[in-house]
């Protein structure tokens, strides 16, 4: 089952086309949706909140018609706008339940589910206080429980970690991750922050110049050559490089610690030469694994 | 409790209640601006304050009552006392501007048309709901206070002799409460949908009403002392004249009392003020509904 | 350049900076910390924004308070926007070069240049307001640049910019330390403080948590427990020898995976010997060895943790 399905949809403000003949389906769980500024991710957004008339092409999401059928669409799907954004004079409980009112709930559940989400989000007691005294993080916070409280099956977030500190980063990137595993919530996460969709997404979606230019799972993606490897030393070491030449294997690239190389196909022992050449150098092995690419080489790649 | 397992799962779990998409959408919406209006202390205070004109009015018509008619003719009839204690728009336009400046601005400035337009909510709705929780605030501000002094009236004359001679004040009252109402509200959210800060609204629109008023004065005793005609229509080319001029209108009086000692002794003409007002009225709300796009929900 | 010896600086009552001695030289110097951890009051004092309550500040010799002399050679991103939305990009460049001390005769030549080498060239002529964030992260960046400062200080200046431009401002940054400018960045994005610097400032609450090499900076933190990764065919009998070592604390086996383990040791230096003549004597291949704790993400993690208990 896929909670929104594309066919050849087409949105052009004037001339200007930002989404052009987009064919694609999109998936249950966390879905990434990366590409440049200015690539149309805004622009498809809109369009499967149900904003945009197509001026090609159309779909549906959650079986909806996205042309026809916006209220139903929003009715069931939430949206983390990027910019900070409350409803002015309200605490943060009110704020919620009102949102929830909004989507359509009797103002009895929206009141009890408001509590229960942001309780959920981290918010505490300071439930209770205007979002005017909150702080980026708690901001961000009350941004995704008005999105969840009216229990949506497809959820929208843009940047959600924006200005976030490590410590809210995580804590944010925790919640989505449970969100979207298994409680019935479907996540599209549109980030600059790829590291973010590594850690929380299934699957991603890229876009360039308005067209899908890839869609994969973010293990697929992830897969490099098998006899690549990653390897970090505990210090710098200037005859690593060496020593590990000696070795047969070949250094791709190496930043102060770290190291790709590449070991012949078929080399029965990279473990042991990893080792035995850090011995003869004195270096010490802290970290050896089969390399993996980034999501951000290989969105590069994708885009350039 | 018959389901319950013997431990509770309490992490997340995604909402399944009753969620029901209803053609009333706006209601909520004028509802929640209700409740944050009441909050306000200012209100109720002000509402007071507004309202004393009308104590006065009734203490005037129960000393009236012991001095038979001795006062008529200061005063003027019921209906010209009423048109006179009415026409003090200063009150209610202070409560409008309380409630109705922020209406749109201060969701501008805190970006909450992203949160009411990514729900199942069309512009429509949004400028709606806005509308209707000013426009039913001053009714009830103007409403309230006339019921209750044209019910003391009719209590104190006997209904019968009431219904006859002034009986058209019951049919026009909801009209003398919805005209200004109507006014405010539209003007309101047109201004306030521009704007980011709601103080700024009230000053813009505080601006205009008094600007007008004395533009309209100016105006009338600038032509009223180079031509013999003494019609008040010129007098009332503001927004507070319109206000009180269509009340005249409705009425079939000029006020009484004092405001007739300074002349405004005819009842102006209905056309051009109907039409002033049908024009602040339309262009308010189509100044908010051009301001308002649903599409910069999601930036970029 | 930038020396710090003992400078606090508080607003009423409300402490931003507590007691902290430091210096920034050439090359890139991450400034890290939480929120409200007292970096932006740290970038203001050196910009010459505020003045230090008590201690001393200076910047090439000179305390950096209302003095111009300083201000020309600091260039400053600040994480806020603060435009004339009403100019072009161009312009609002031009004023800060001009204001910056770049003569006017050759003021065109360097903004142009400046905006070449911030890729925007291309788009500079249309008004701010009309810019998206990217660009505007990219005009303020700009603006700290044109004047040729020997100091840049940035906050968080990658803020807002998709993944290649994230990437080409990291280049040009690296670029600009290597021709020996004295560059501070401070960031909440440490997996990209990673891929420019290994030199860090950390503080906490007000005060100076951790200064140096990430590299020396971790092993100094070896002395907490340490966790490691270990995924290959047979990983029970590899934990049981794992286990004769007094230095491990513990063994993890994975719940889903088998061929998993983790191993938590009070000596990371001692362990990773070990197994290192471990593997040797045995012939052992792992699939995986790694451990969560190398990076800068879970360095920062133990420190401001430790820091706050």
């Amino acid at each position: 089952m896929h909670v929104a399905d594309l066919r050849g949809l087409t949105v052009a403000y004037g001339n200007k086309v930002a989404v052009q003949d987009f064919t694609c389906s999109i998936p249950e769980g966390c879905i990434g949706l990366l590409g440049p500024n200015g690539a149309g991710k805004s622009t498809l957004i809109r369009a499967l909140l149900g904003f945009v008339d197509p001026a090609g092409g159309g779909g549906t999401v959650l079986g909806h018609n996205i042309a026809t059928h916006p209220l139903e669409i929003r009715m069931n799907v939430g949206l983390m706008p990027e910019m900070d954004c409350h409803i002015p004079g309200m605490t943060a409980v009110e704020f919620t339940a009102y949102a929830g009112e909004l989507s359509g709930m009797p103002r009895e559940q929206a009141m009890r589910r408001a509590h229960e989400v942001l309780e959920y989000c981290g918010l505490g007691e300071a439930r209770y206080r205007n979002i005017e005294t909150y702080s980026t993080g708690m901001k961000q916070k009350a941004k995704l429980a008005q999105a969840v409280v009216h229990g949506p099956k497809l959820l929208f977030l843009d940047e959600p970690t924006n200005g976030l500190d490590p410590a809210g980063r995580d804590e944010m990137l925790a919640m989505i991750k449970d969100i979207s595993h298994g409680k019935g919530v479907n996540v599209v996460l549109s980030s600059h922050l790829l590291p973010d969709i590594e850690k929380t997404c299934d699957e991603v979606i890229v876009m360039h110049n308005g067209k899908l230019r890839a869609q994969e799972s973010v293990k697929t993606i992830r897969v490099v050559g098998t006899s690549l490897y990653d390897l970090e030393l505990k210090l710098p070491n200037d005859g690593f490089s060496d020593a590990i030449t000696r070795k047969s294997a070949k250094v791709i690239h190496n930043f102060s610690t770290r190291y790709r190389v590449e070991f012949p196909a078929d080399f029965p022992t990279p473990t042991r030469a990893v080792f035995e050449a850090a011995k003869e150098v004195g270096a010490q092995v802290r970290v050896l694994a089969h390399a993996q690419r980034s999501l951000e080489e290989a969105f590069l790649e994708a885009v350039q | 409790m018959s389901q319950q397992a013997p431990i509770a799962d309490l992490s997340y779990r995604n909402y399944d209640g009753p969620k029901t998409l209803k053609t009333a959408r706006w209601w909520v919406i004028t509802l929640s601006g209700l409740r944050v209006s009441f909050k306000k202390k200012g209100l109720w205070i002000m509402f007071g304050v507004s309202s004393l004109s009308y104590l006065f009015m009734l203490f005037m018509m129960f000393t009236q009552s012991f001095t038979q008619g001795m006062g008529d003719d200061m005063l003027g009839g019921f209906r010209e006392q009423l048109v006179g204690t009415y026409s003090n728009a200063f009150w209610p336009l202070m409560i409008a501007l309380l409630v109705g400046s922020g209406s749109i601005a201060a969701d501008n400035r805190a970006n909450a048309l992203q949160v009411y337009l990514a729900k199942p909510l069309s512009k429509r709705d949004y400028l709606i709901g806005k509308w209707l929780y000013i426009f039913m605030i001053i009714f009830a501000v103007y409403f309230l206070p006339l019921l209750v002094v044209v019910l003391y009236r009719a209590f104190d004359a006997g209904f019968v002799d009431f219904i006859r001679s002034d009986g058209r004040v019951f049919a026009v009252l909801p009209l003398l409460a919805g005209l200004p109402a109507a006014l405010h509200a539209s003007v309101l959210v047109g201004i306030s949908a521009w704007n980011k800060t709601p103080w700024i609204v009230g000053v813009i629109y505080a601006g205009v009403y008094f600007f007008s008023s004395i533009f309209a004065l100016v105006l009338s005793s600038a032509i009223d002392s180079t031509s013999a005609v003494t019609d008040s229509t010129l007098q009332h080319l503001s927004i507070e004249g319109v206000i009180s001029g269509v009340a005249q209108n409705l009425l079939g009086a000029a006020p009484g009392g004092i405001a007739r000692a300074l002349s405004q002794s005819t009842v102006p003409a209905a056309t051009p003020l109907l039409l002033i007002a049908a024009v602040l009225i339309i262009g308010g709300i189509l100044a908010a509904r051009a301001r308002i796009r649903a599409v910069e929900v999601v930036q970029g | 350049m930038i020396f710090l010896e003992r400078a606090s600086r508080w607003y009423g009552q409300v402490i931003g900076l507590n007691d902290v001695s430091c210096s920034f030289g050439p090359g890139i110097t991450a400034l890290l910390g939480q929120n409200g951890a007292g970096k932006s009051t740290m970038l203001k004092l050196i910009t010459g924004q505020l003045r230090p309550t008590t201690g001393s500040l200076t910047v090439f010799g000179d305390a950096p308070f209302s003095n111009p002399n300083v201000y020309k050679r600091i260039g400053y991103c600040p994480e806020t926007d603060s435009f004339y939305e009403d100019m072009t990009g161009r312009q609002f460049v031009n004023l800060m070069a001009r204001m910056a001390g770049v003569p006017n005769d050759a003021v065109d030549g360097v903004v142009t240049r400046t905006l070449d080498t911030v890729g925007m060239l291309d788009r500079c002529d249309k008004k701010i307001a009309g810019f998206s964030k990217g660009m505007r992260q990219r005009i303020k960046f700009a603006q700290a640049l044109a004047h040729d400062p020997d100091i840049l200080i940035l906050d968080e200046p990658l803020n807002g910019l998709d993944p290649v431009g994230r990437r080409d401002l990291q280049n040009l940054l690296k670029q600009l330390a290597d021709a020996g400018k004295t560059i501070v960045i401070s960031s909440h994005i440490l997996h990209e403080v990673e891929q420019m610097t290994r030199h860090i400032v950390l503080l906490h609450k007000g005060r100076l948590l951790a200064l140096g090499d990430v590299g020396e900076i971790r092993s100094l933190i070896d002395k907490h427990p340490h966790r490691v990764r270990v995924e290959m065919e047979g990983a029970r009998p590899f934990a049981r020898k794992l286990m004769a070592m007094p230095n491990v604390l513990s063994v993890t086996f994975d719940r889903h995976n088998p061929n998993l383990v983790e191993i938590e040791t009070a000596e990371p230096d001692v362990f990773y010997t070990e197994v290192s003549d471990l593997v040797l004597s045995e012939g052992i291949e792992f699939s995986a060895f790694t451990s969560p704790d190398t990076k800068l993400e879970s360095v920062f993690g133990y420190l401001v943790k430790g820091g706050a208990s």
